[in-house]
């Protein structure tokens, strides 16, 4: 007779939001493995009906304060495609520089508030600050450094509101760009130490082949300000497509869609862009990414802790870069002009920090916004995080319980998932043959 | 210009988008509608408490504005400094983010961050559900709120001021 495992670990701990883990194991059969989403869904899309399309960025950028930037970009896309309005390259670069901000902050978060106590032997970031205050110091400096580029960008550190269709509504004068480009420069130490940091951790043994996408921008750039959808399988799709590289799909144990595509489960974010778009990197990350091992090839979605430190010094040298650019010409942009005024269907696309964000709007005659679809990376990535467990439970069973609900965690975790986007902290519960323990309550996060 | 030259940061913390979230934005801004006294500057650092330690390790004193359940009244309002070593014990978390005020103040005591130059105003929230707008319990409090955020920051100025002295 096999094993059978009953671990209940609630509240997995440094992830974005609410959720479940639940695995049941009954005489060494894997009977269920399930990450379950139990959040009341926040019906974002609805809240955009009968809205005013320009209005559109300033209320998506509320989603959440992680991927704000994120969700400011792809609706501008959305309302402007639909419009016709083509935004200058001044905008087009200011827009891009504080995506640049907001995968610096949230990488920079993750991996070294949410991440690095595991690799160090900490179970949170504040025994971390504790045992390692040089860790922690190093990465509050860096988060700091990118609230700077959000906030000379948009006159905010998080969700912005200047995106305006067609333009930018805030325009940073030479001197906050002469500023942000000493800080930024100055900072290119910190972000070796950061690499360094990572160098030579060795993480858990866990190889699945899995359908990477990514949104690869038109003008051969590091993807991030989306184009069309590329896959690892060899397909494109133009944005207007996206449903046939993603479809979304209901689960019971799920208050998120979950989303797969041609081959069974997806993965997007820093891993598939990596692996989808490596050569587009800059030298520096090119270097950093040979520091840290990381292989093109790899399957192992532990690995997607190290693509984020490789985007890092990418995020932050594209970041001096734009600065550098902007500085040549740092006058106002003038809006780009309506073009199609009756209104239509938009797509916008924006590759942000935990991959592909989808808005689809219809905008009305009347300016207003008909019907919304917005499609979240975490929820793209629920079902591969749910087939990893598949494959990962089996190989842990000669560890103890707790081990395995650690082990769990971190897998996760290495998809920085980003359940407030998607529906908001995890439990982990193991079941032992389909009975939960009286222990483990009714669960359920917040 | 760094938040090192100012002398005091005001930092309206929240999530309009998550009802009486927005709360602390909300006097935020209103509170910059005035006339400011010169040094001082309102923030808005969205649903990122973790921004506070950095502007505290820079030297500037901070009135953070924010959501907060102390077991009060809707729209109830406490003040208090970020060092205080007892709002921890409160019964329910102090504040309503993913890295909330309480882990952010914990990480700067280890860090040895300057917590006693920040006040914090804790303000009662009625509901925090998704959707848009203000609690009416809130929308009525508003102006008494903006008076006490006022009065805070005139506070933080004076000890800068006895500082320099």
């Amino acid at each position: 007779m096999g094993k059978s495992a009953s671990i209940n670990v609630h509240h997995v701990t440094r992830v974005e939001g609410h959720g479940n883990i639940v695995v049941d194991l009954v005489d060494g059969e894997l009977v269920r493995c399930d990450l379950e989403i139990v959040e009341a869904p926040r019906f974002f899309e609805v809240l955009l009906r009968g809205r005013p399309a320009e209005e559109a960025p300033r209320i998506t950028c509320r989603i959440c304060g992680i991927c704000s930037v994120g969700h400011a970009t792809a609706s501008i896309q959305a309302v402007e495609d639909a419009l016709g309005i083509r935004p200058g390259p001044k905008t087009r670069k200011l827009r891009r520089l504080n995506m640049c901000g907001e995968w610096f902050q949230s990488h920079v978060l993750h991996v070294a508030f949410l991440v690095a106590p595991d690799a160090f032997g900490a179970p949170s970031v504040i025994p971390l600050a504790e045992s390692h205050p040089g860790v922690v110091k190093l990465a509050l400096r860096l988060k700091g450094l990118a609230n700077e580029v959000c906030y000379t960008v948009s006159g905010r550190h998080v969700m912005p509101i200047s995106y305006l269709p067609g333009g930018m509504g805030r325009w940073p004068t030479a001197a906050e760009l002469e500023r942000l480009h000493r800080l930024l420069v100055d900072a290119r130490a910190d972000v070796d130490a950061l690499v360094d940091l990572f160098t030579g951790i060795e993480w858990p043994e866990l190889h699945r082949e899995c359908e990477c996408l990514a949104a690869l921008d038109d003008d051969g750039a590091y993807p991030m300000m989306g184009g069309p959808i590329h896959s690892s399988l060899g397909r494109t799709w133009p944005p207007h497509r996206y449903r046939d590289a993603v479809e979304e799909y209901l689960v019971d144990h799920s208050a998120a869609k979950h989303a797969r595509g041609r081959a069974g489960s997806i993965r997007v974010g820093a891993l598939a862009r990596y692996r989808l778009a490596h050569e587009l990197l800059g030298w520096r990350a090119q270097r950093a990414a040979d520091a840290l091992g990381l292989d093109p090839e790899t399957t192992n979605p532990f690995h997607y802790n190290l693509a984020q430190v490789v985007e890092t010094v990418q995020a932050h040298e594209e970041a001096i870069s734009l600065v550098e650019e902007l500085l040549e010409d740092p006058a106002p942009e003038e809006r780009a002009p309506v073009t199609r005024a009756r209104g239509g269907e938009g797509f916008g696309i924006a590759e942000v920090p935990r991959g592909t964000l989808y808005h689809h709007y219809a905008i009305g005659p009347d300016g207003r916004i008909e019907r919304a679809n917005c499609i979240i990376p975490t929820g793209q990535n629920l079902a591969a995080i749910e087939d990893d467990m598949r494959v990962f439970v089996p190989a842990l069973l000669d560890l103890p319980e707790e081990e395995i609900a650690h082990r769990l965690e971190m897998l996760v975790r290495a998809y920085d998932p980003c359940i407030s986007c998607s529906v908001h902290l995890l439990d982990v519960r193991f079941l032992r043959g389909g009975r939960r323990n009286a222990a483990d309550g009714e669960g359920g996060g917040g | 210009m760094s938040a090192r030259h100012r002398r005091v940061l005001v930092a309206g913390i929240g999530n309009p988008l998550a009802g009486d979230d927005g709360i602390g934005e909300v006097v935020a801004r209103t509170l910059a509608a005035d006339l400011l006294p010169p040094g001082v500057e309102v923030r808005y650092p969205g649903t990122d408490p973790l921004a506070v330690l950095g502007w505290l390790g820079e030297g500037a004193r901070v009135l953070v504005i924010d959501a907060c359940r102390h077991g009060g009244m809707p729209g109830e309002a406490i003040l208090f400094r970020l060092d205080d070593p007892d709002w921890r014990d409160r019964e329910a978390p102090l504040s309503l983010h993913g890295i909330d005020l309480e882990t952010a103040a914990r990480l700067g005591r280890e860090l040895g961050v300057p917590l006693r130059n920040a006040l914090v105003l804790g303000i009662e929230p009625a509901s925090v559900e998704p959707g848009r707008g203000l609690s009416r319990e809130l929308l009525s409090a508003v102006p008494r709120l903006v008076e006490m955020a006022r009065q805070a920051t005139w506070a933080l100025l004076q000890e800068e001021d006895e500082v320099k002295r």
